[in-house]
């Protein structure tokens, strides 16, 4: 059991609480689902982002089911699953990155009550055009979060906001570097949690804690050597949390690094700013936003490298969620890429296959065991 | 298979005068299928089945670029009412043919392609063949031509003798073997199949050049502006030596020719700008040599002949004799995909 | 319906729907001086390849092996159709091979190819129309091919035209390949992404998402000319217009040749002319008592207006002929189903072109469709700046904003052509299917208490589970009657 995640889990609970309670007085929870959405923008607008992906399992997606065909992508079910189970948001913002998630809106409007804006996330990015769509339409999902929290929007306000996120940014960044050590500090899973914790409770409360989360990193015991595991694919959220055991069962191997949208790939460096913070964070989200849906995903790619790169993991394990297209219809183009024992993992969050992968991925480490054992003889 | 395309993809390419991956491979394995299979050439002439199963058998050995229904020129003479002797491991010949006067050729009656004799054998292989492996294969139904039918009813000689003596008759022969080959022209596209005509009776080892234009031409024109009406590029195979007539050869309609004693560098200049061509590592060769021999010669062949500027299909100059031993055809096969690339 | 042709006349036989040997012999009636007369890409002169009057047995030939399982309609028109559809690889070849220019178009179903086609020699075409050839070829070689670059069962048949591009024996080496991406389904941005890293040349183009200003109120009783009209907000259309900018200027560096305004503007006259006909043609037909023309002709008619600007001449020409046969029949009280055929709307074009053959085969016809290209069918509006038409044009896409959007255009059948059920044919796993069709089904139960039939299209070669659709829709077509007859 580790510490972290337990200290962790406890600070979650209390910020749902306080978010209930917030809600109650009338401050706007805004629900997002990928970082084209700027928190930073979001908070400016006085509202309290929060990213849907906590609280997910296979439940919610059988109740997705209900509403959705069953050969859709499992992350938007089980979301669909979840808006419609509870109201812990007063309203939705997010970006067309997938065709499915763009989809998923109007089945928001029409099941739930919940308000939901849909913007247009810039598939290409090698123009001046596609940059100027996002900039109108991230104008008129300021327009829309500011009527709703009835807040006037500031740029004073941003660059207060983009200052405190970089904070954060800049100590979980100080983490990720400590997950390549050798053995990680950090496991795979504590990562995962610690990224959404912070993200959750924002730069204040979380940087509050930081000294305490240092402290359980520090007095870790770490006994032996792990495979280092490099995790690739789809969206990773609570209903994953029984893959990441698998995966790093008994400490026998970590994940020392991801591509992933809500690990790696959430991260950004904190922002560097001139002049007008808005066109910067903008250009900065443009850019820099890892997704397996830009085109051409060339950056997605160059962004692995570097991950792989710096990790040197002895593995990858790529997962794709069922019917998660972006993800799935790459594993074979990142398989020819690196040369790299490699296992592809196509699956939704039913436990129904847990003894299944639990058997591909034991047998994945055995090989990878006996060939760093031949090399080594070599 | 070998390449990324399938064989029809390669045909499809050359035949609308793009260079495919590389050279169709296309040894004649008619017969021989029935040592792949290892049943009788009796059982592989009399049942449509056993031709199909055959056929399909040879090629998942070889992996050529085509499969080919045939079994013996005398086909359509038969079905009028000639009679052929079958053998276990021979290819059918003629034993009797129906016109002994002349005087019957009024009573021929144009054979049915459904019913008649061994029409139908044809017709059910084609149709096994083409649901089996027609997506990724061409079916090739080797049609015999006028000429050689008329010589099966009449016998070879006296039919050649009628050519001079009784040229009238001769021709109201040839016309109503032109009619017949329609119809199974019809019936086998019908199914799918891609008709090759096939004159061996037309070759200067046989006839005249005169001969030839009078008697075997026409009709050949005939069956090829037919299949032209339904935007078919016609294929015509001469075994035998063609090189007197080959400035005639245009004029049959054909858009590939199949030879087979000729020089090919000599053909390739002479018909090469306008003609797909088709051919010829001798039949001889592939049953006599050895796979290295072999190998040398398709190489050379390929290497001399790829640049044909209509096209060119690496083939053997006649059917593969029944008993070619099995590396020899595989090593024709090999040494055209070697050094018949155009791509990748 | 007489044909003239230089005092030569072709008399049509009485209207019905024909197998493929049947049609091989019809087709001995029709003079050559027709099959020399009917060409593509005339400016070449009378060639021995510029024809294309030929009965489906030519084509089952050359391996598109289900046309001898399909029904067809047995007029000229009809057979110029489909030998004008089946053509279109050859004629895409003859195009480079006389020296013009090939462009592929991915992902749009329409909206660009009057701009490329503006330049002088320069075809675009789709090479997304190729997942029925799997179908038709009753083959799965281009299934396998994309599968062996990433591709696989997971994705809707449009992965098709990954196994076709890397093949390149469909059709040539694109000079430019435009994708078109943004909003459009995933499964074909991964089929892009793949062809993308087969390092062809190639230009992105991004569809935004169209969200719908909410008004839905005075749908029903739209003009009928606007039978395909959707709302947008107005500056999607600015940045459409920029986005057109960016693809001229590559256009430019591809062909050679200056953008033409004025070129443009002739190209949106000639294509209004065609889709005016196509227009027509379908009004004609969905409000027949007797249905002209078989549904699976409706199809390629339709589809035509994608294939069309490979010689957009004859496309025009056929379209012509195709209209004069239906409206003769029409007038004459003729046509191929019975009076008290069930009225269908199909939603989603069919993979498997034998379905639309089942529905008639059942006593069903058609009367209205949905078949995702919307923007393929509406008349481009005459504005001065014919890049404001053209991004309009596109804002219309049929899948590019809500399902309630889309199902306005169902709507608006039903009720114009008194639709009696709808059928859905989806591809499992195809990303706006699997969302779309509950929504669909809503929508129109909000509005018309009318069957609805929803299945998967199954890859070629699994007759098991065709034989469950053929069961499914039997019992749907005899709710229809039953209703009916009730």
């Amino acid at each position: 059991m580790s510490k972290l995640i337990d200290f962790l889990s406890k600070l979650n609970k209390n910020r749902r609480n306080e978010l209930r309670a917030l809600k109650n007085t009338g401050r706007i929870i805004t629900g997002y689902f990928c970082h084209y959405v700027p928190v930073e923008i979001i908070e400016a607008c006085g509202c309290i982002p929060v990213r849907i992906k906590d609280n997910l399992n296979d439940k919610y997606e059988t109740a997705g089911r209900k509403h959705i065909q069953r050969d859709s992508c499992s992350f938007c079910k089980a979301a669909l699953g979840s808006l419609v189970d509870n109201s812990e948001f007063t309203n939705l913002v997010y970006g067309t990155t997938c065709d499915q998630l763009r989809r998923l809106n109007e089945h928001i409007s029409e099941k739930t009550d919940i308000d939901s804006f849909l913007f247009h996330a810039p598939r290409t990015h090698d123009k001046n055009s596609t940059l100027n769509l996002y900039r109108d339409e991230i104008f008129l999902l300021i327009e829309k979060l500011t009527a709703r929290s009835k807040t006037e929007y500031r740029n004073e306000q941003l660059l207060e906001r983009v200052e405190e996120w970089n904070k954060l940014r800049s100590f979980v960044n100080e983490i990720q570097r400590q997950r390549i050590d050798q053995p990680p500090v950090v496991t795979g899973r504590e990562f995962f949690y610690l990224l959404s914790t912070a993200y959750f409770l924002g730069p204040e409360s979380f940087l509050k804690v930081s000294d305490e989360i240092m402290e359980f990193i520090k007095t870790k015991e770490t006994s032996r050597e792990p495979l280092r595991i490099f995790l690739a694919g789809s969206i990773i959220c609570t209903a994953d949390d029984h893959l990441l055991n698998i995966i790093e069962e008994q400490s026998r191997a970590v994940i020392v690094g991801d591509n992933t949208c809500t690990g790696s790939g959430w991260m950004n460096n904190p922002l560097q700013y001139k002049q007008n913070i808005f066109e910067n964070l903008l250009k900065n989200q443009f850019d820099n936003a890892q997704c397996p849906n830009k085109m051409p995903n060339d950056s997605l790619y160059e962004f692995t490298d570097k991950q792989i790169e710096k990790t040197k993991p002895d593995g990858i394990i790529y997962r794709s969620l069922k019917f998660c297209h972006p993800w799935n219809f790459e594993a074979k183009a990142f398989k020819n890429r690196y040369n790299i024992p490699f296992l592809h993992i196509d699956t939704d969050y039913s436990k129904a296959n847990i003894g299944q992968i639990k058997t591909r991925v034991h047998a994945f480490y055995e090989m990878i065991i006996a060939r760093k054992s031949e090399d080594r003889i070599k | 298979m070998n390449g990324r395309l399938t064989p029809r993809e390669r045909f499809g390419l050359l035949l609308i005068d793009e260079e495919p991956d590389r050279v169709v491979t296309y040894p004649l394995i008619t017969s021989h299928a029935a040592k792949v299979l290892g049943c009788t050439v009796r059982d592989y002439c009399t049942s449509g089945n056993k031709m199909a199963k055959a056929q399909i058998a040879a090629w998942k050995k070889y992996g050529h670029d085509a499969l080919s229904i045939f079994t013996g020129v005398g086909l359509i003479a038969e079905a009028f009412g000639s009679e052929l002797h079958f053998a276990d491991y021979d290819i059918p010949i003629l034993l009797n043919p129906c016109i002994r006067n002349i005087e019957e050729i009024g009573d021929l009656k144009k054979p049915d392609p459904y019913n008649d004799c061994r029409l139908p054998v044809y017709l059910e292989s084609i149709d096994i063949c083409f649901e089996t492996l027609g997506d990724i294969l061409p079916v090739i139904v080797f049609i015999p031509s006028p000429f050689t039918t008329a010589g099966h009813l009449r016998g070879i000689s006296e039919f050649l003798m009628d050519s001079i003596r009784h040229p009238e008759e001769a021709h109201m022969i040839l016309k109503i073997c032109t009619e017949a080959c329609i119809d199974l022209i019809d019936a086998c596209m019908k199914l799918g199949a891609h008709p090759m005509l096939v004159d061996p009776l037309a070759s200067s080892s046989v006839i005249s050049p005169m001969t030839f234009n009078k008697f075997a031409k026409p009709y050949l024109r005939q069956l090829t502006d037919y299949m032209h009406r339904f935007d078919l590029d016609t294929m015509l195979h001469i075994c035998g030596e063609t090189e007197e007539i080959i400035d005639d050869i245009p004029c049959t309609g054909t858009e590939l020719f199949s030879f087979d004693k000729n020089d090919p560098g000599q053909t390739k200049s002479e018909l090469g700008n306008n003609t797909r061509l088709i051919g010829n590592i001798s039949p001889e060769e592939i049953l006599m040599s050895d796979p290295a021999t072999i190998s040398n010669k398709v190489r050379s062949l390929v290497t001399q002949m790829k640049d044909t500027p209509k096209g060119f299909i690496i083939s053997t100059g006649c059917v593969v004799p029944i008993n070619t031993p099995e590396e020899n055809i595989s090593a024709f096969i090999d040494a055209s995909h070697m050094h018949g690339k155009y791509r990748y | 319906m007489k044909t003239e042709l230089n005092d030569i006349v072709y008399k049509d036989p009485f209207p019905a729907r024909i197998g493929c040997t049947e049609w091989h012999n019809l087709f001995g009636n029709i003079p050559d001086e027709f099959i020399d007369h009917y060409r593509y890409y005339r400016h070449c002169g009378k060639n021995e390849w510029n024809t294309y009057l030929y009965p489906p047995t030519t084509f089952l030939i050359y391996g598109s092996r289900y046309l001898r399982k399909l029904k067809f309609d047995n007029s000229l028109a009809s057979l110029r159709l489909w030998g004008f559809m089946m053509n279109e690889s050859e004629r895409l070849f003859r195009a480079k091979q006389s020296g013009m220019k090939i462009i592929a178009n991915m992902g749009d179903l329409g909206a660009i190819p009057p701009l490329i086609f503006s330049f002088k020699d320069t075809i675009p075409f789709y090479p997304d129309c190729y997942w029925w050839t799997p179908f038709l070829n009753e083959s799965t070689v281009l299934f396998e091919e994309a599968e062996r670059l990433g591709i696989g069962e997971d994705c809707c048949f449009v992965r098709a035209a990954l196994g076709a591009y890397s093949k390149l024996a469909y059709f040539p080496e694109p000079d430019l390949g435009i994708v078109a991406t943004g909003a459009s389904c995933n499964d074909m941005n991964s089929v892009m992404q793949s062809i993308n890293r087969l390092d062809f040349n190639m230009h992105w183009f991004e569809i935004p998402h169209r969200r719908d200003p909410g008004i839905y109120d005075s749908d029903l009783k739209n003009n009928e000319r606007d039978l395909h009209r959707m709302d947008y907000q107005p500056h999607l259309k600015t940045f459409v217009i920029e986005e057109m900018h960016n693809l001229i200027s590559r256009l430019e560096e591809v062909t050679g040749q200056k953008y033409e305004p004025d070129a443009l503007v002739g190209t949106i006259k000639k294509i209004n002319k065609l889709r005016g006909l196509v227009y027509e043609i379908r009004d004609i037909a969905f409000s027949a008592v007797l249905c002209p023309i078989p549904a699976l002709e409706l199809m390629n008619l339709e589809f035509i207006t994608l294939s069309a600007y490979s010689d957009l001449d004859e496309a025009i020409d056929i379209a012509q002929h195709l209209k004069d046969t239906v409206r003769e029949r029409v007038k004459n009280g003729k046509g191929i189903s019975d009076n008290d055929a069930a009225r269908v709307i199909w939603i989603t074009p069919p993979a498997d072109p034998i379905l639309l053959n089942y529905l008639e085969d059942l006593g069903g016809r058609l009367v209205g469709t949905e078949f995702v290209i919307n923007q393929s069918l509406r008349l481009l509006d005459s504005n001065p700046d014919p890049l404001v038409s053209l991004s309009d044009g596109l804002l219309n896409a049929s899948l590019i904003g809500t399902t309630r959007s889309r199902t306005k255009l169902i709507l608006r059948q039903i009720e114009k052509y008194d639709a009696e059920g709808i059928i859905i044919s989806n591809i499992f796993a195809s990303s706006h299917c699997s969302f779309e069709t509950t929504l669909i089904k809503e929508f129109i139960r909000e509005n018309y208490n009318i069957p609805i039939l929803s299945f998967d299209v199954v890859a070629p070669g699994k007759k098991i589970q065709q034989s469950q659709i053929l069961n499914r829709m039997t019992a749907f077509i005899e709710t229809i009657k039953e209703k009916k007859r009730s």
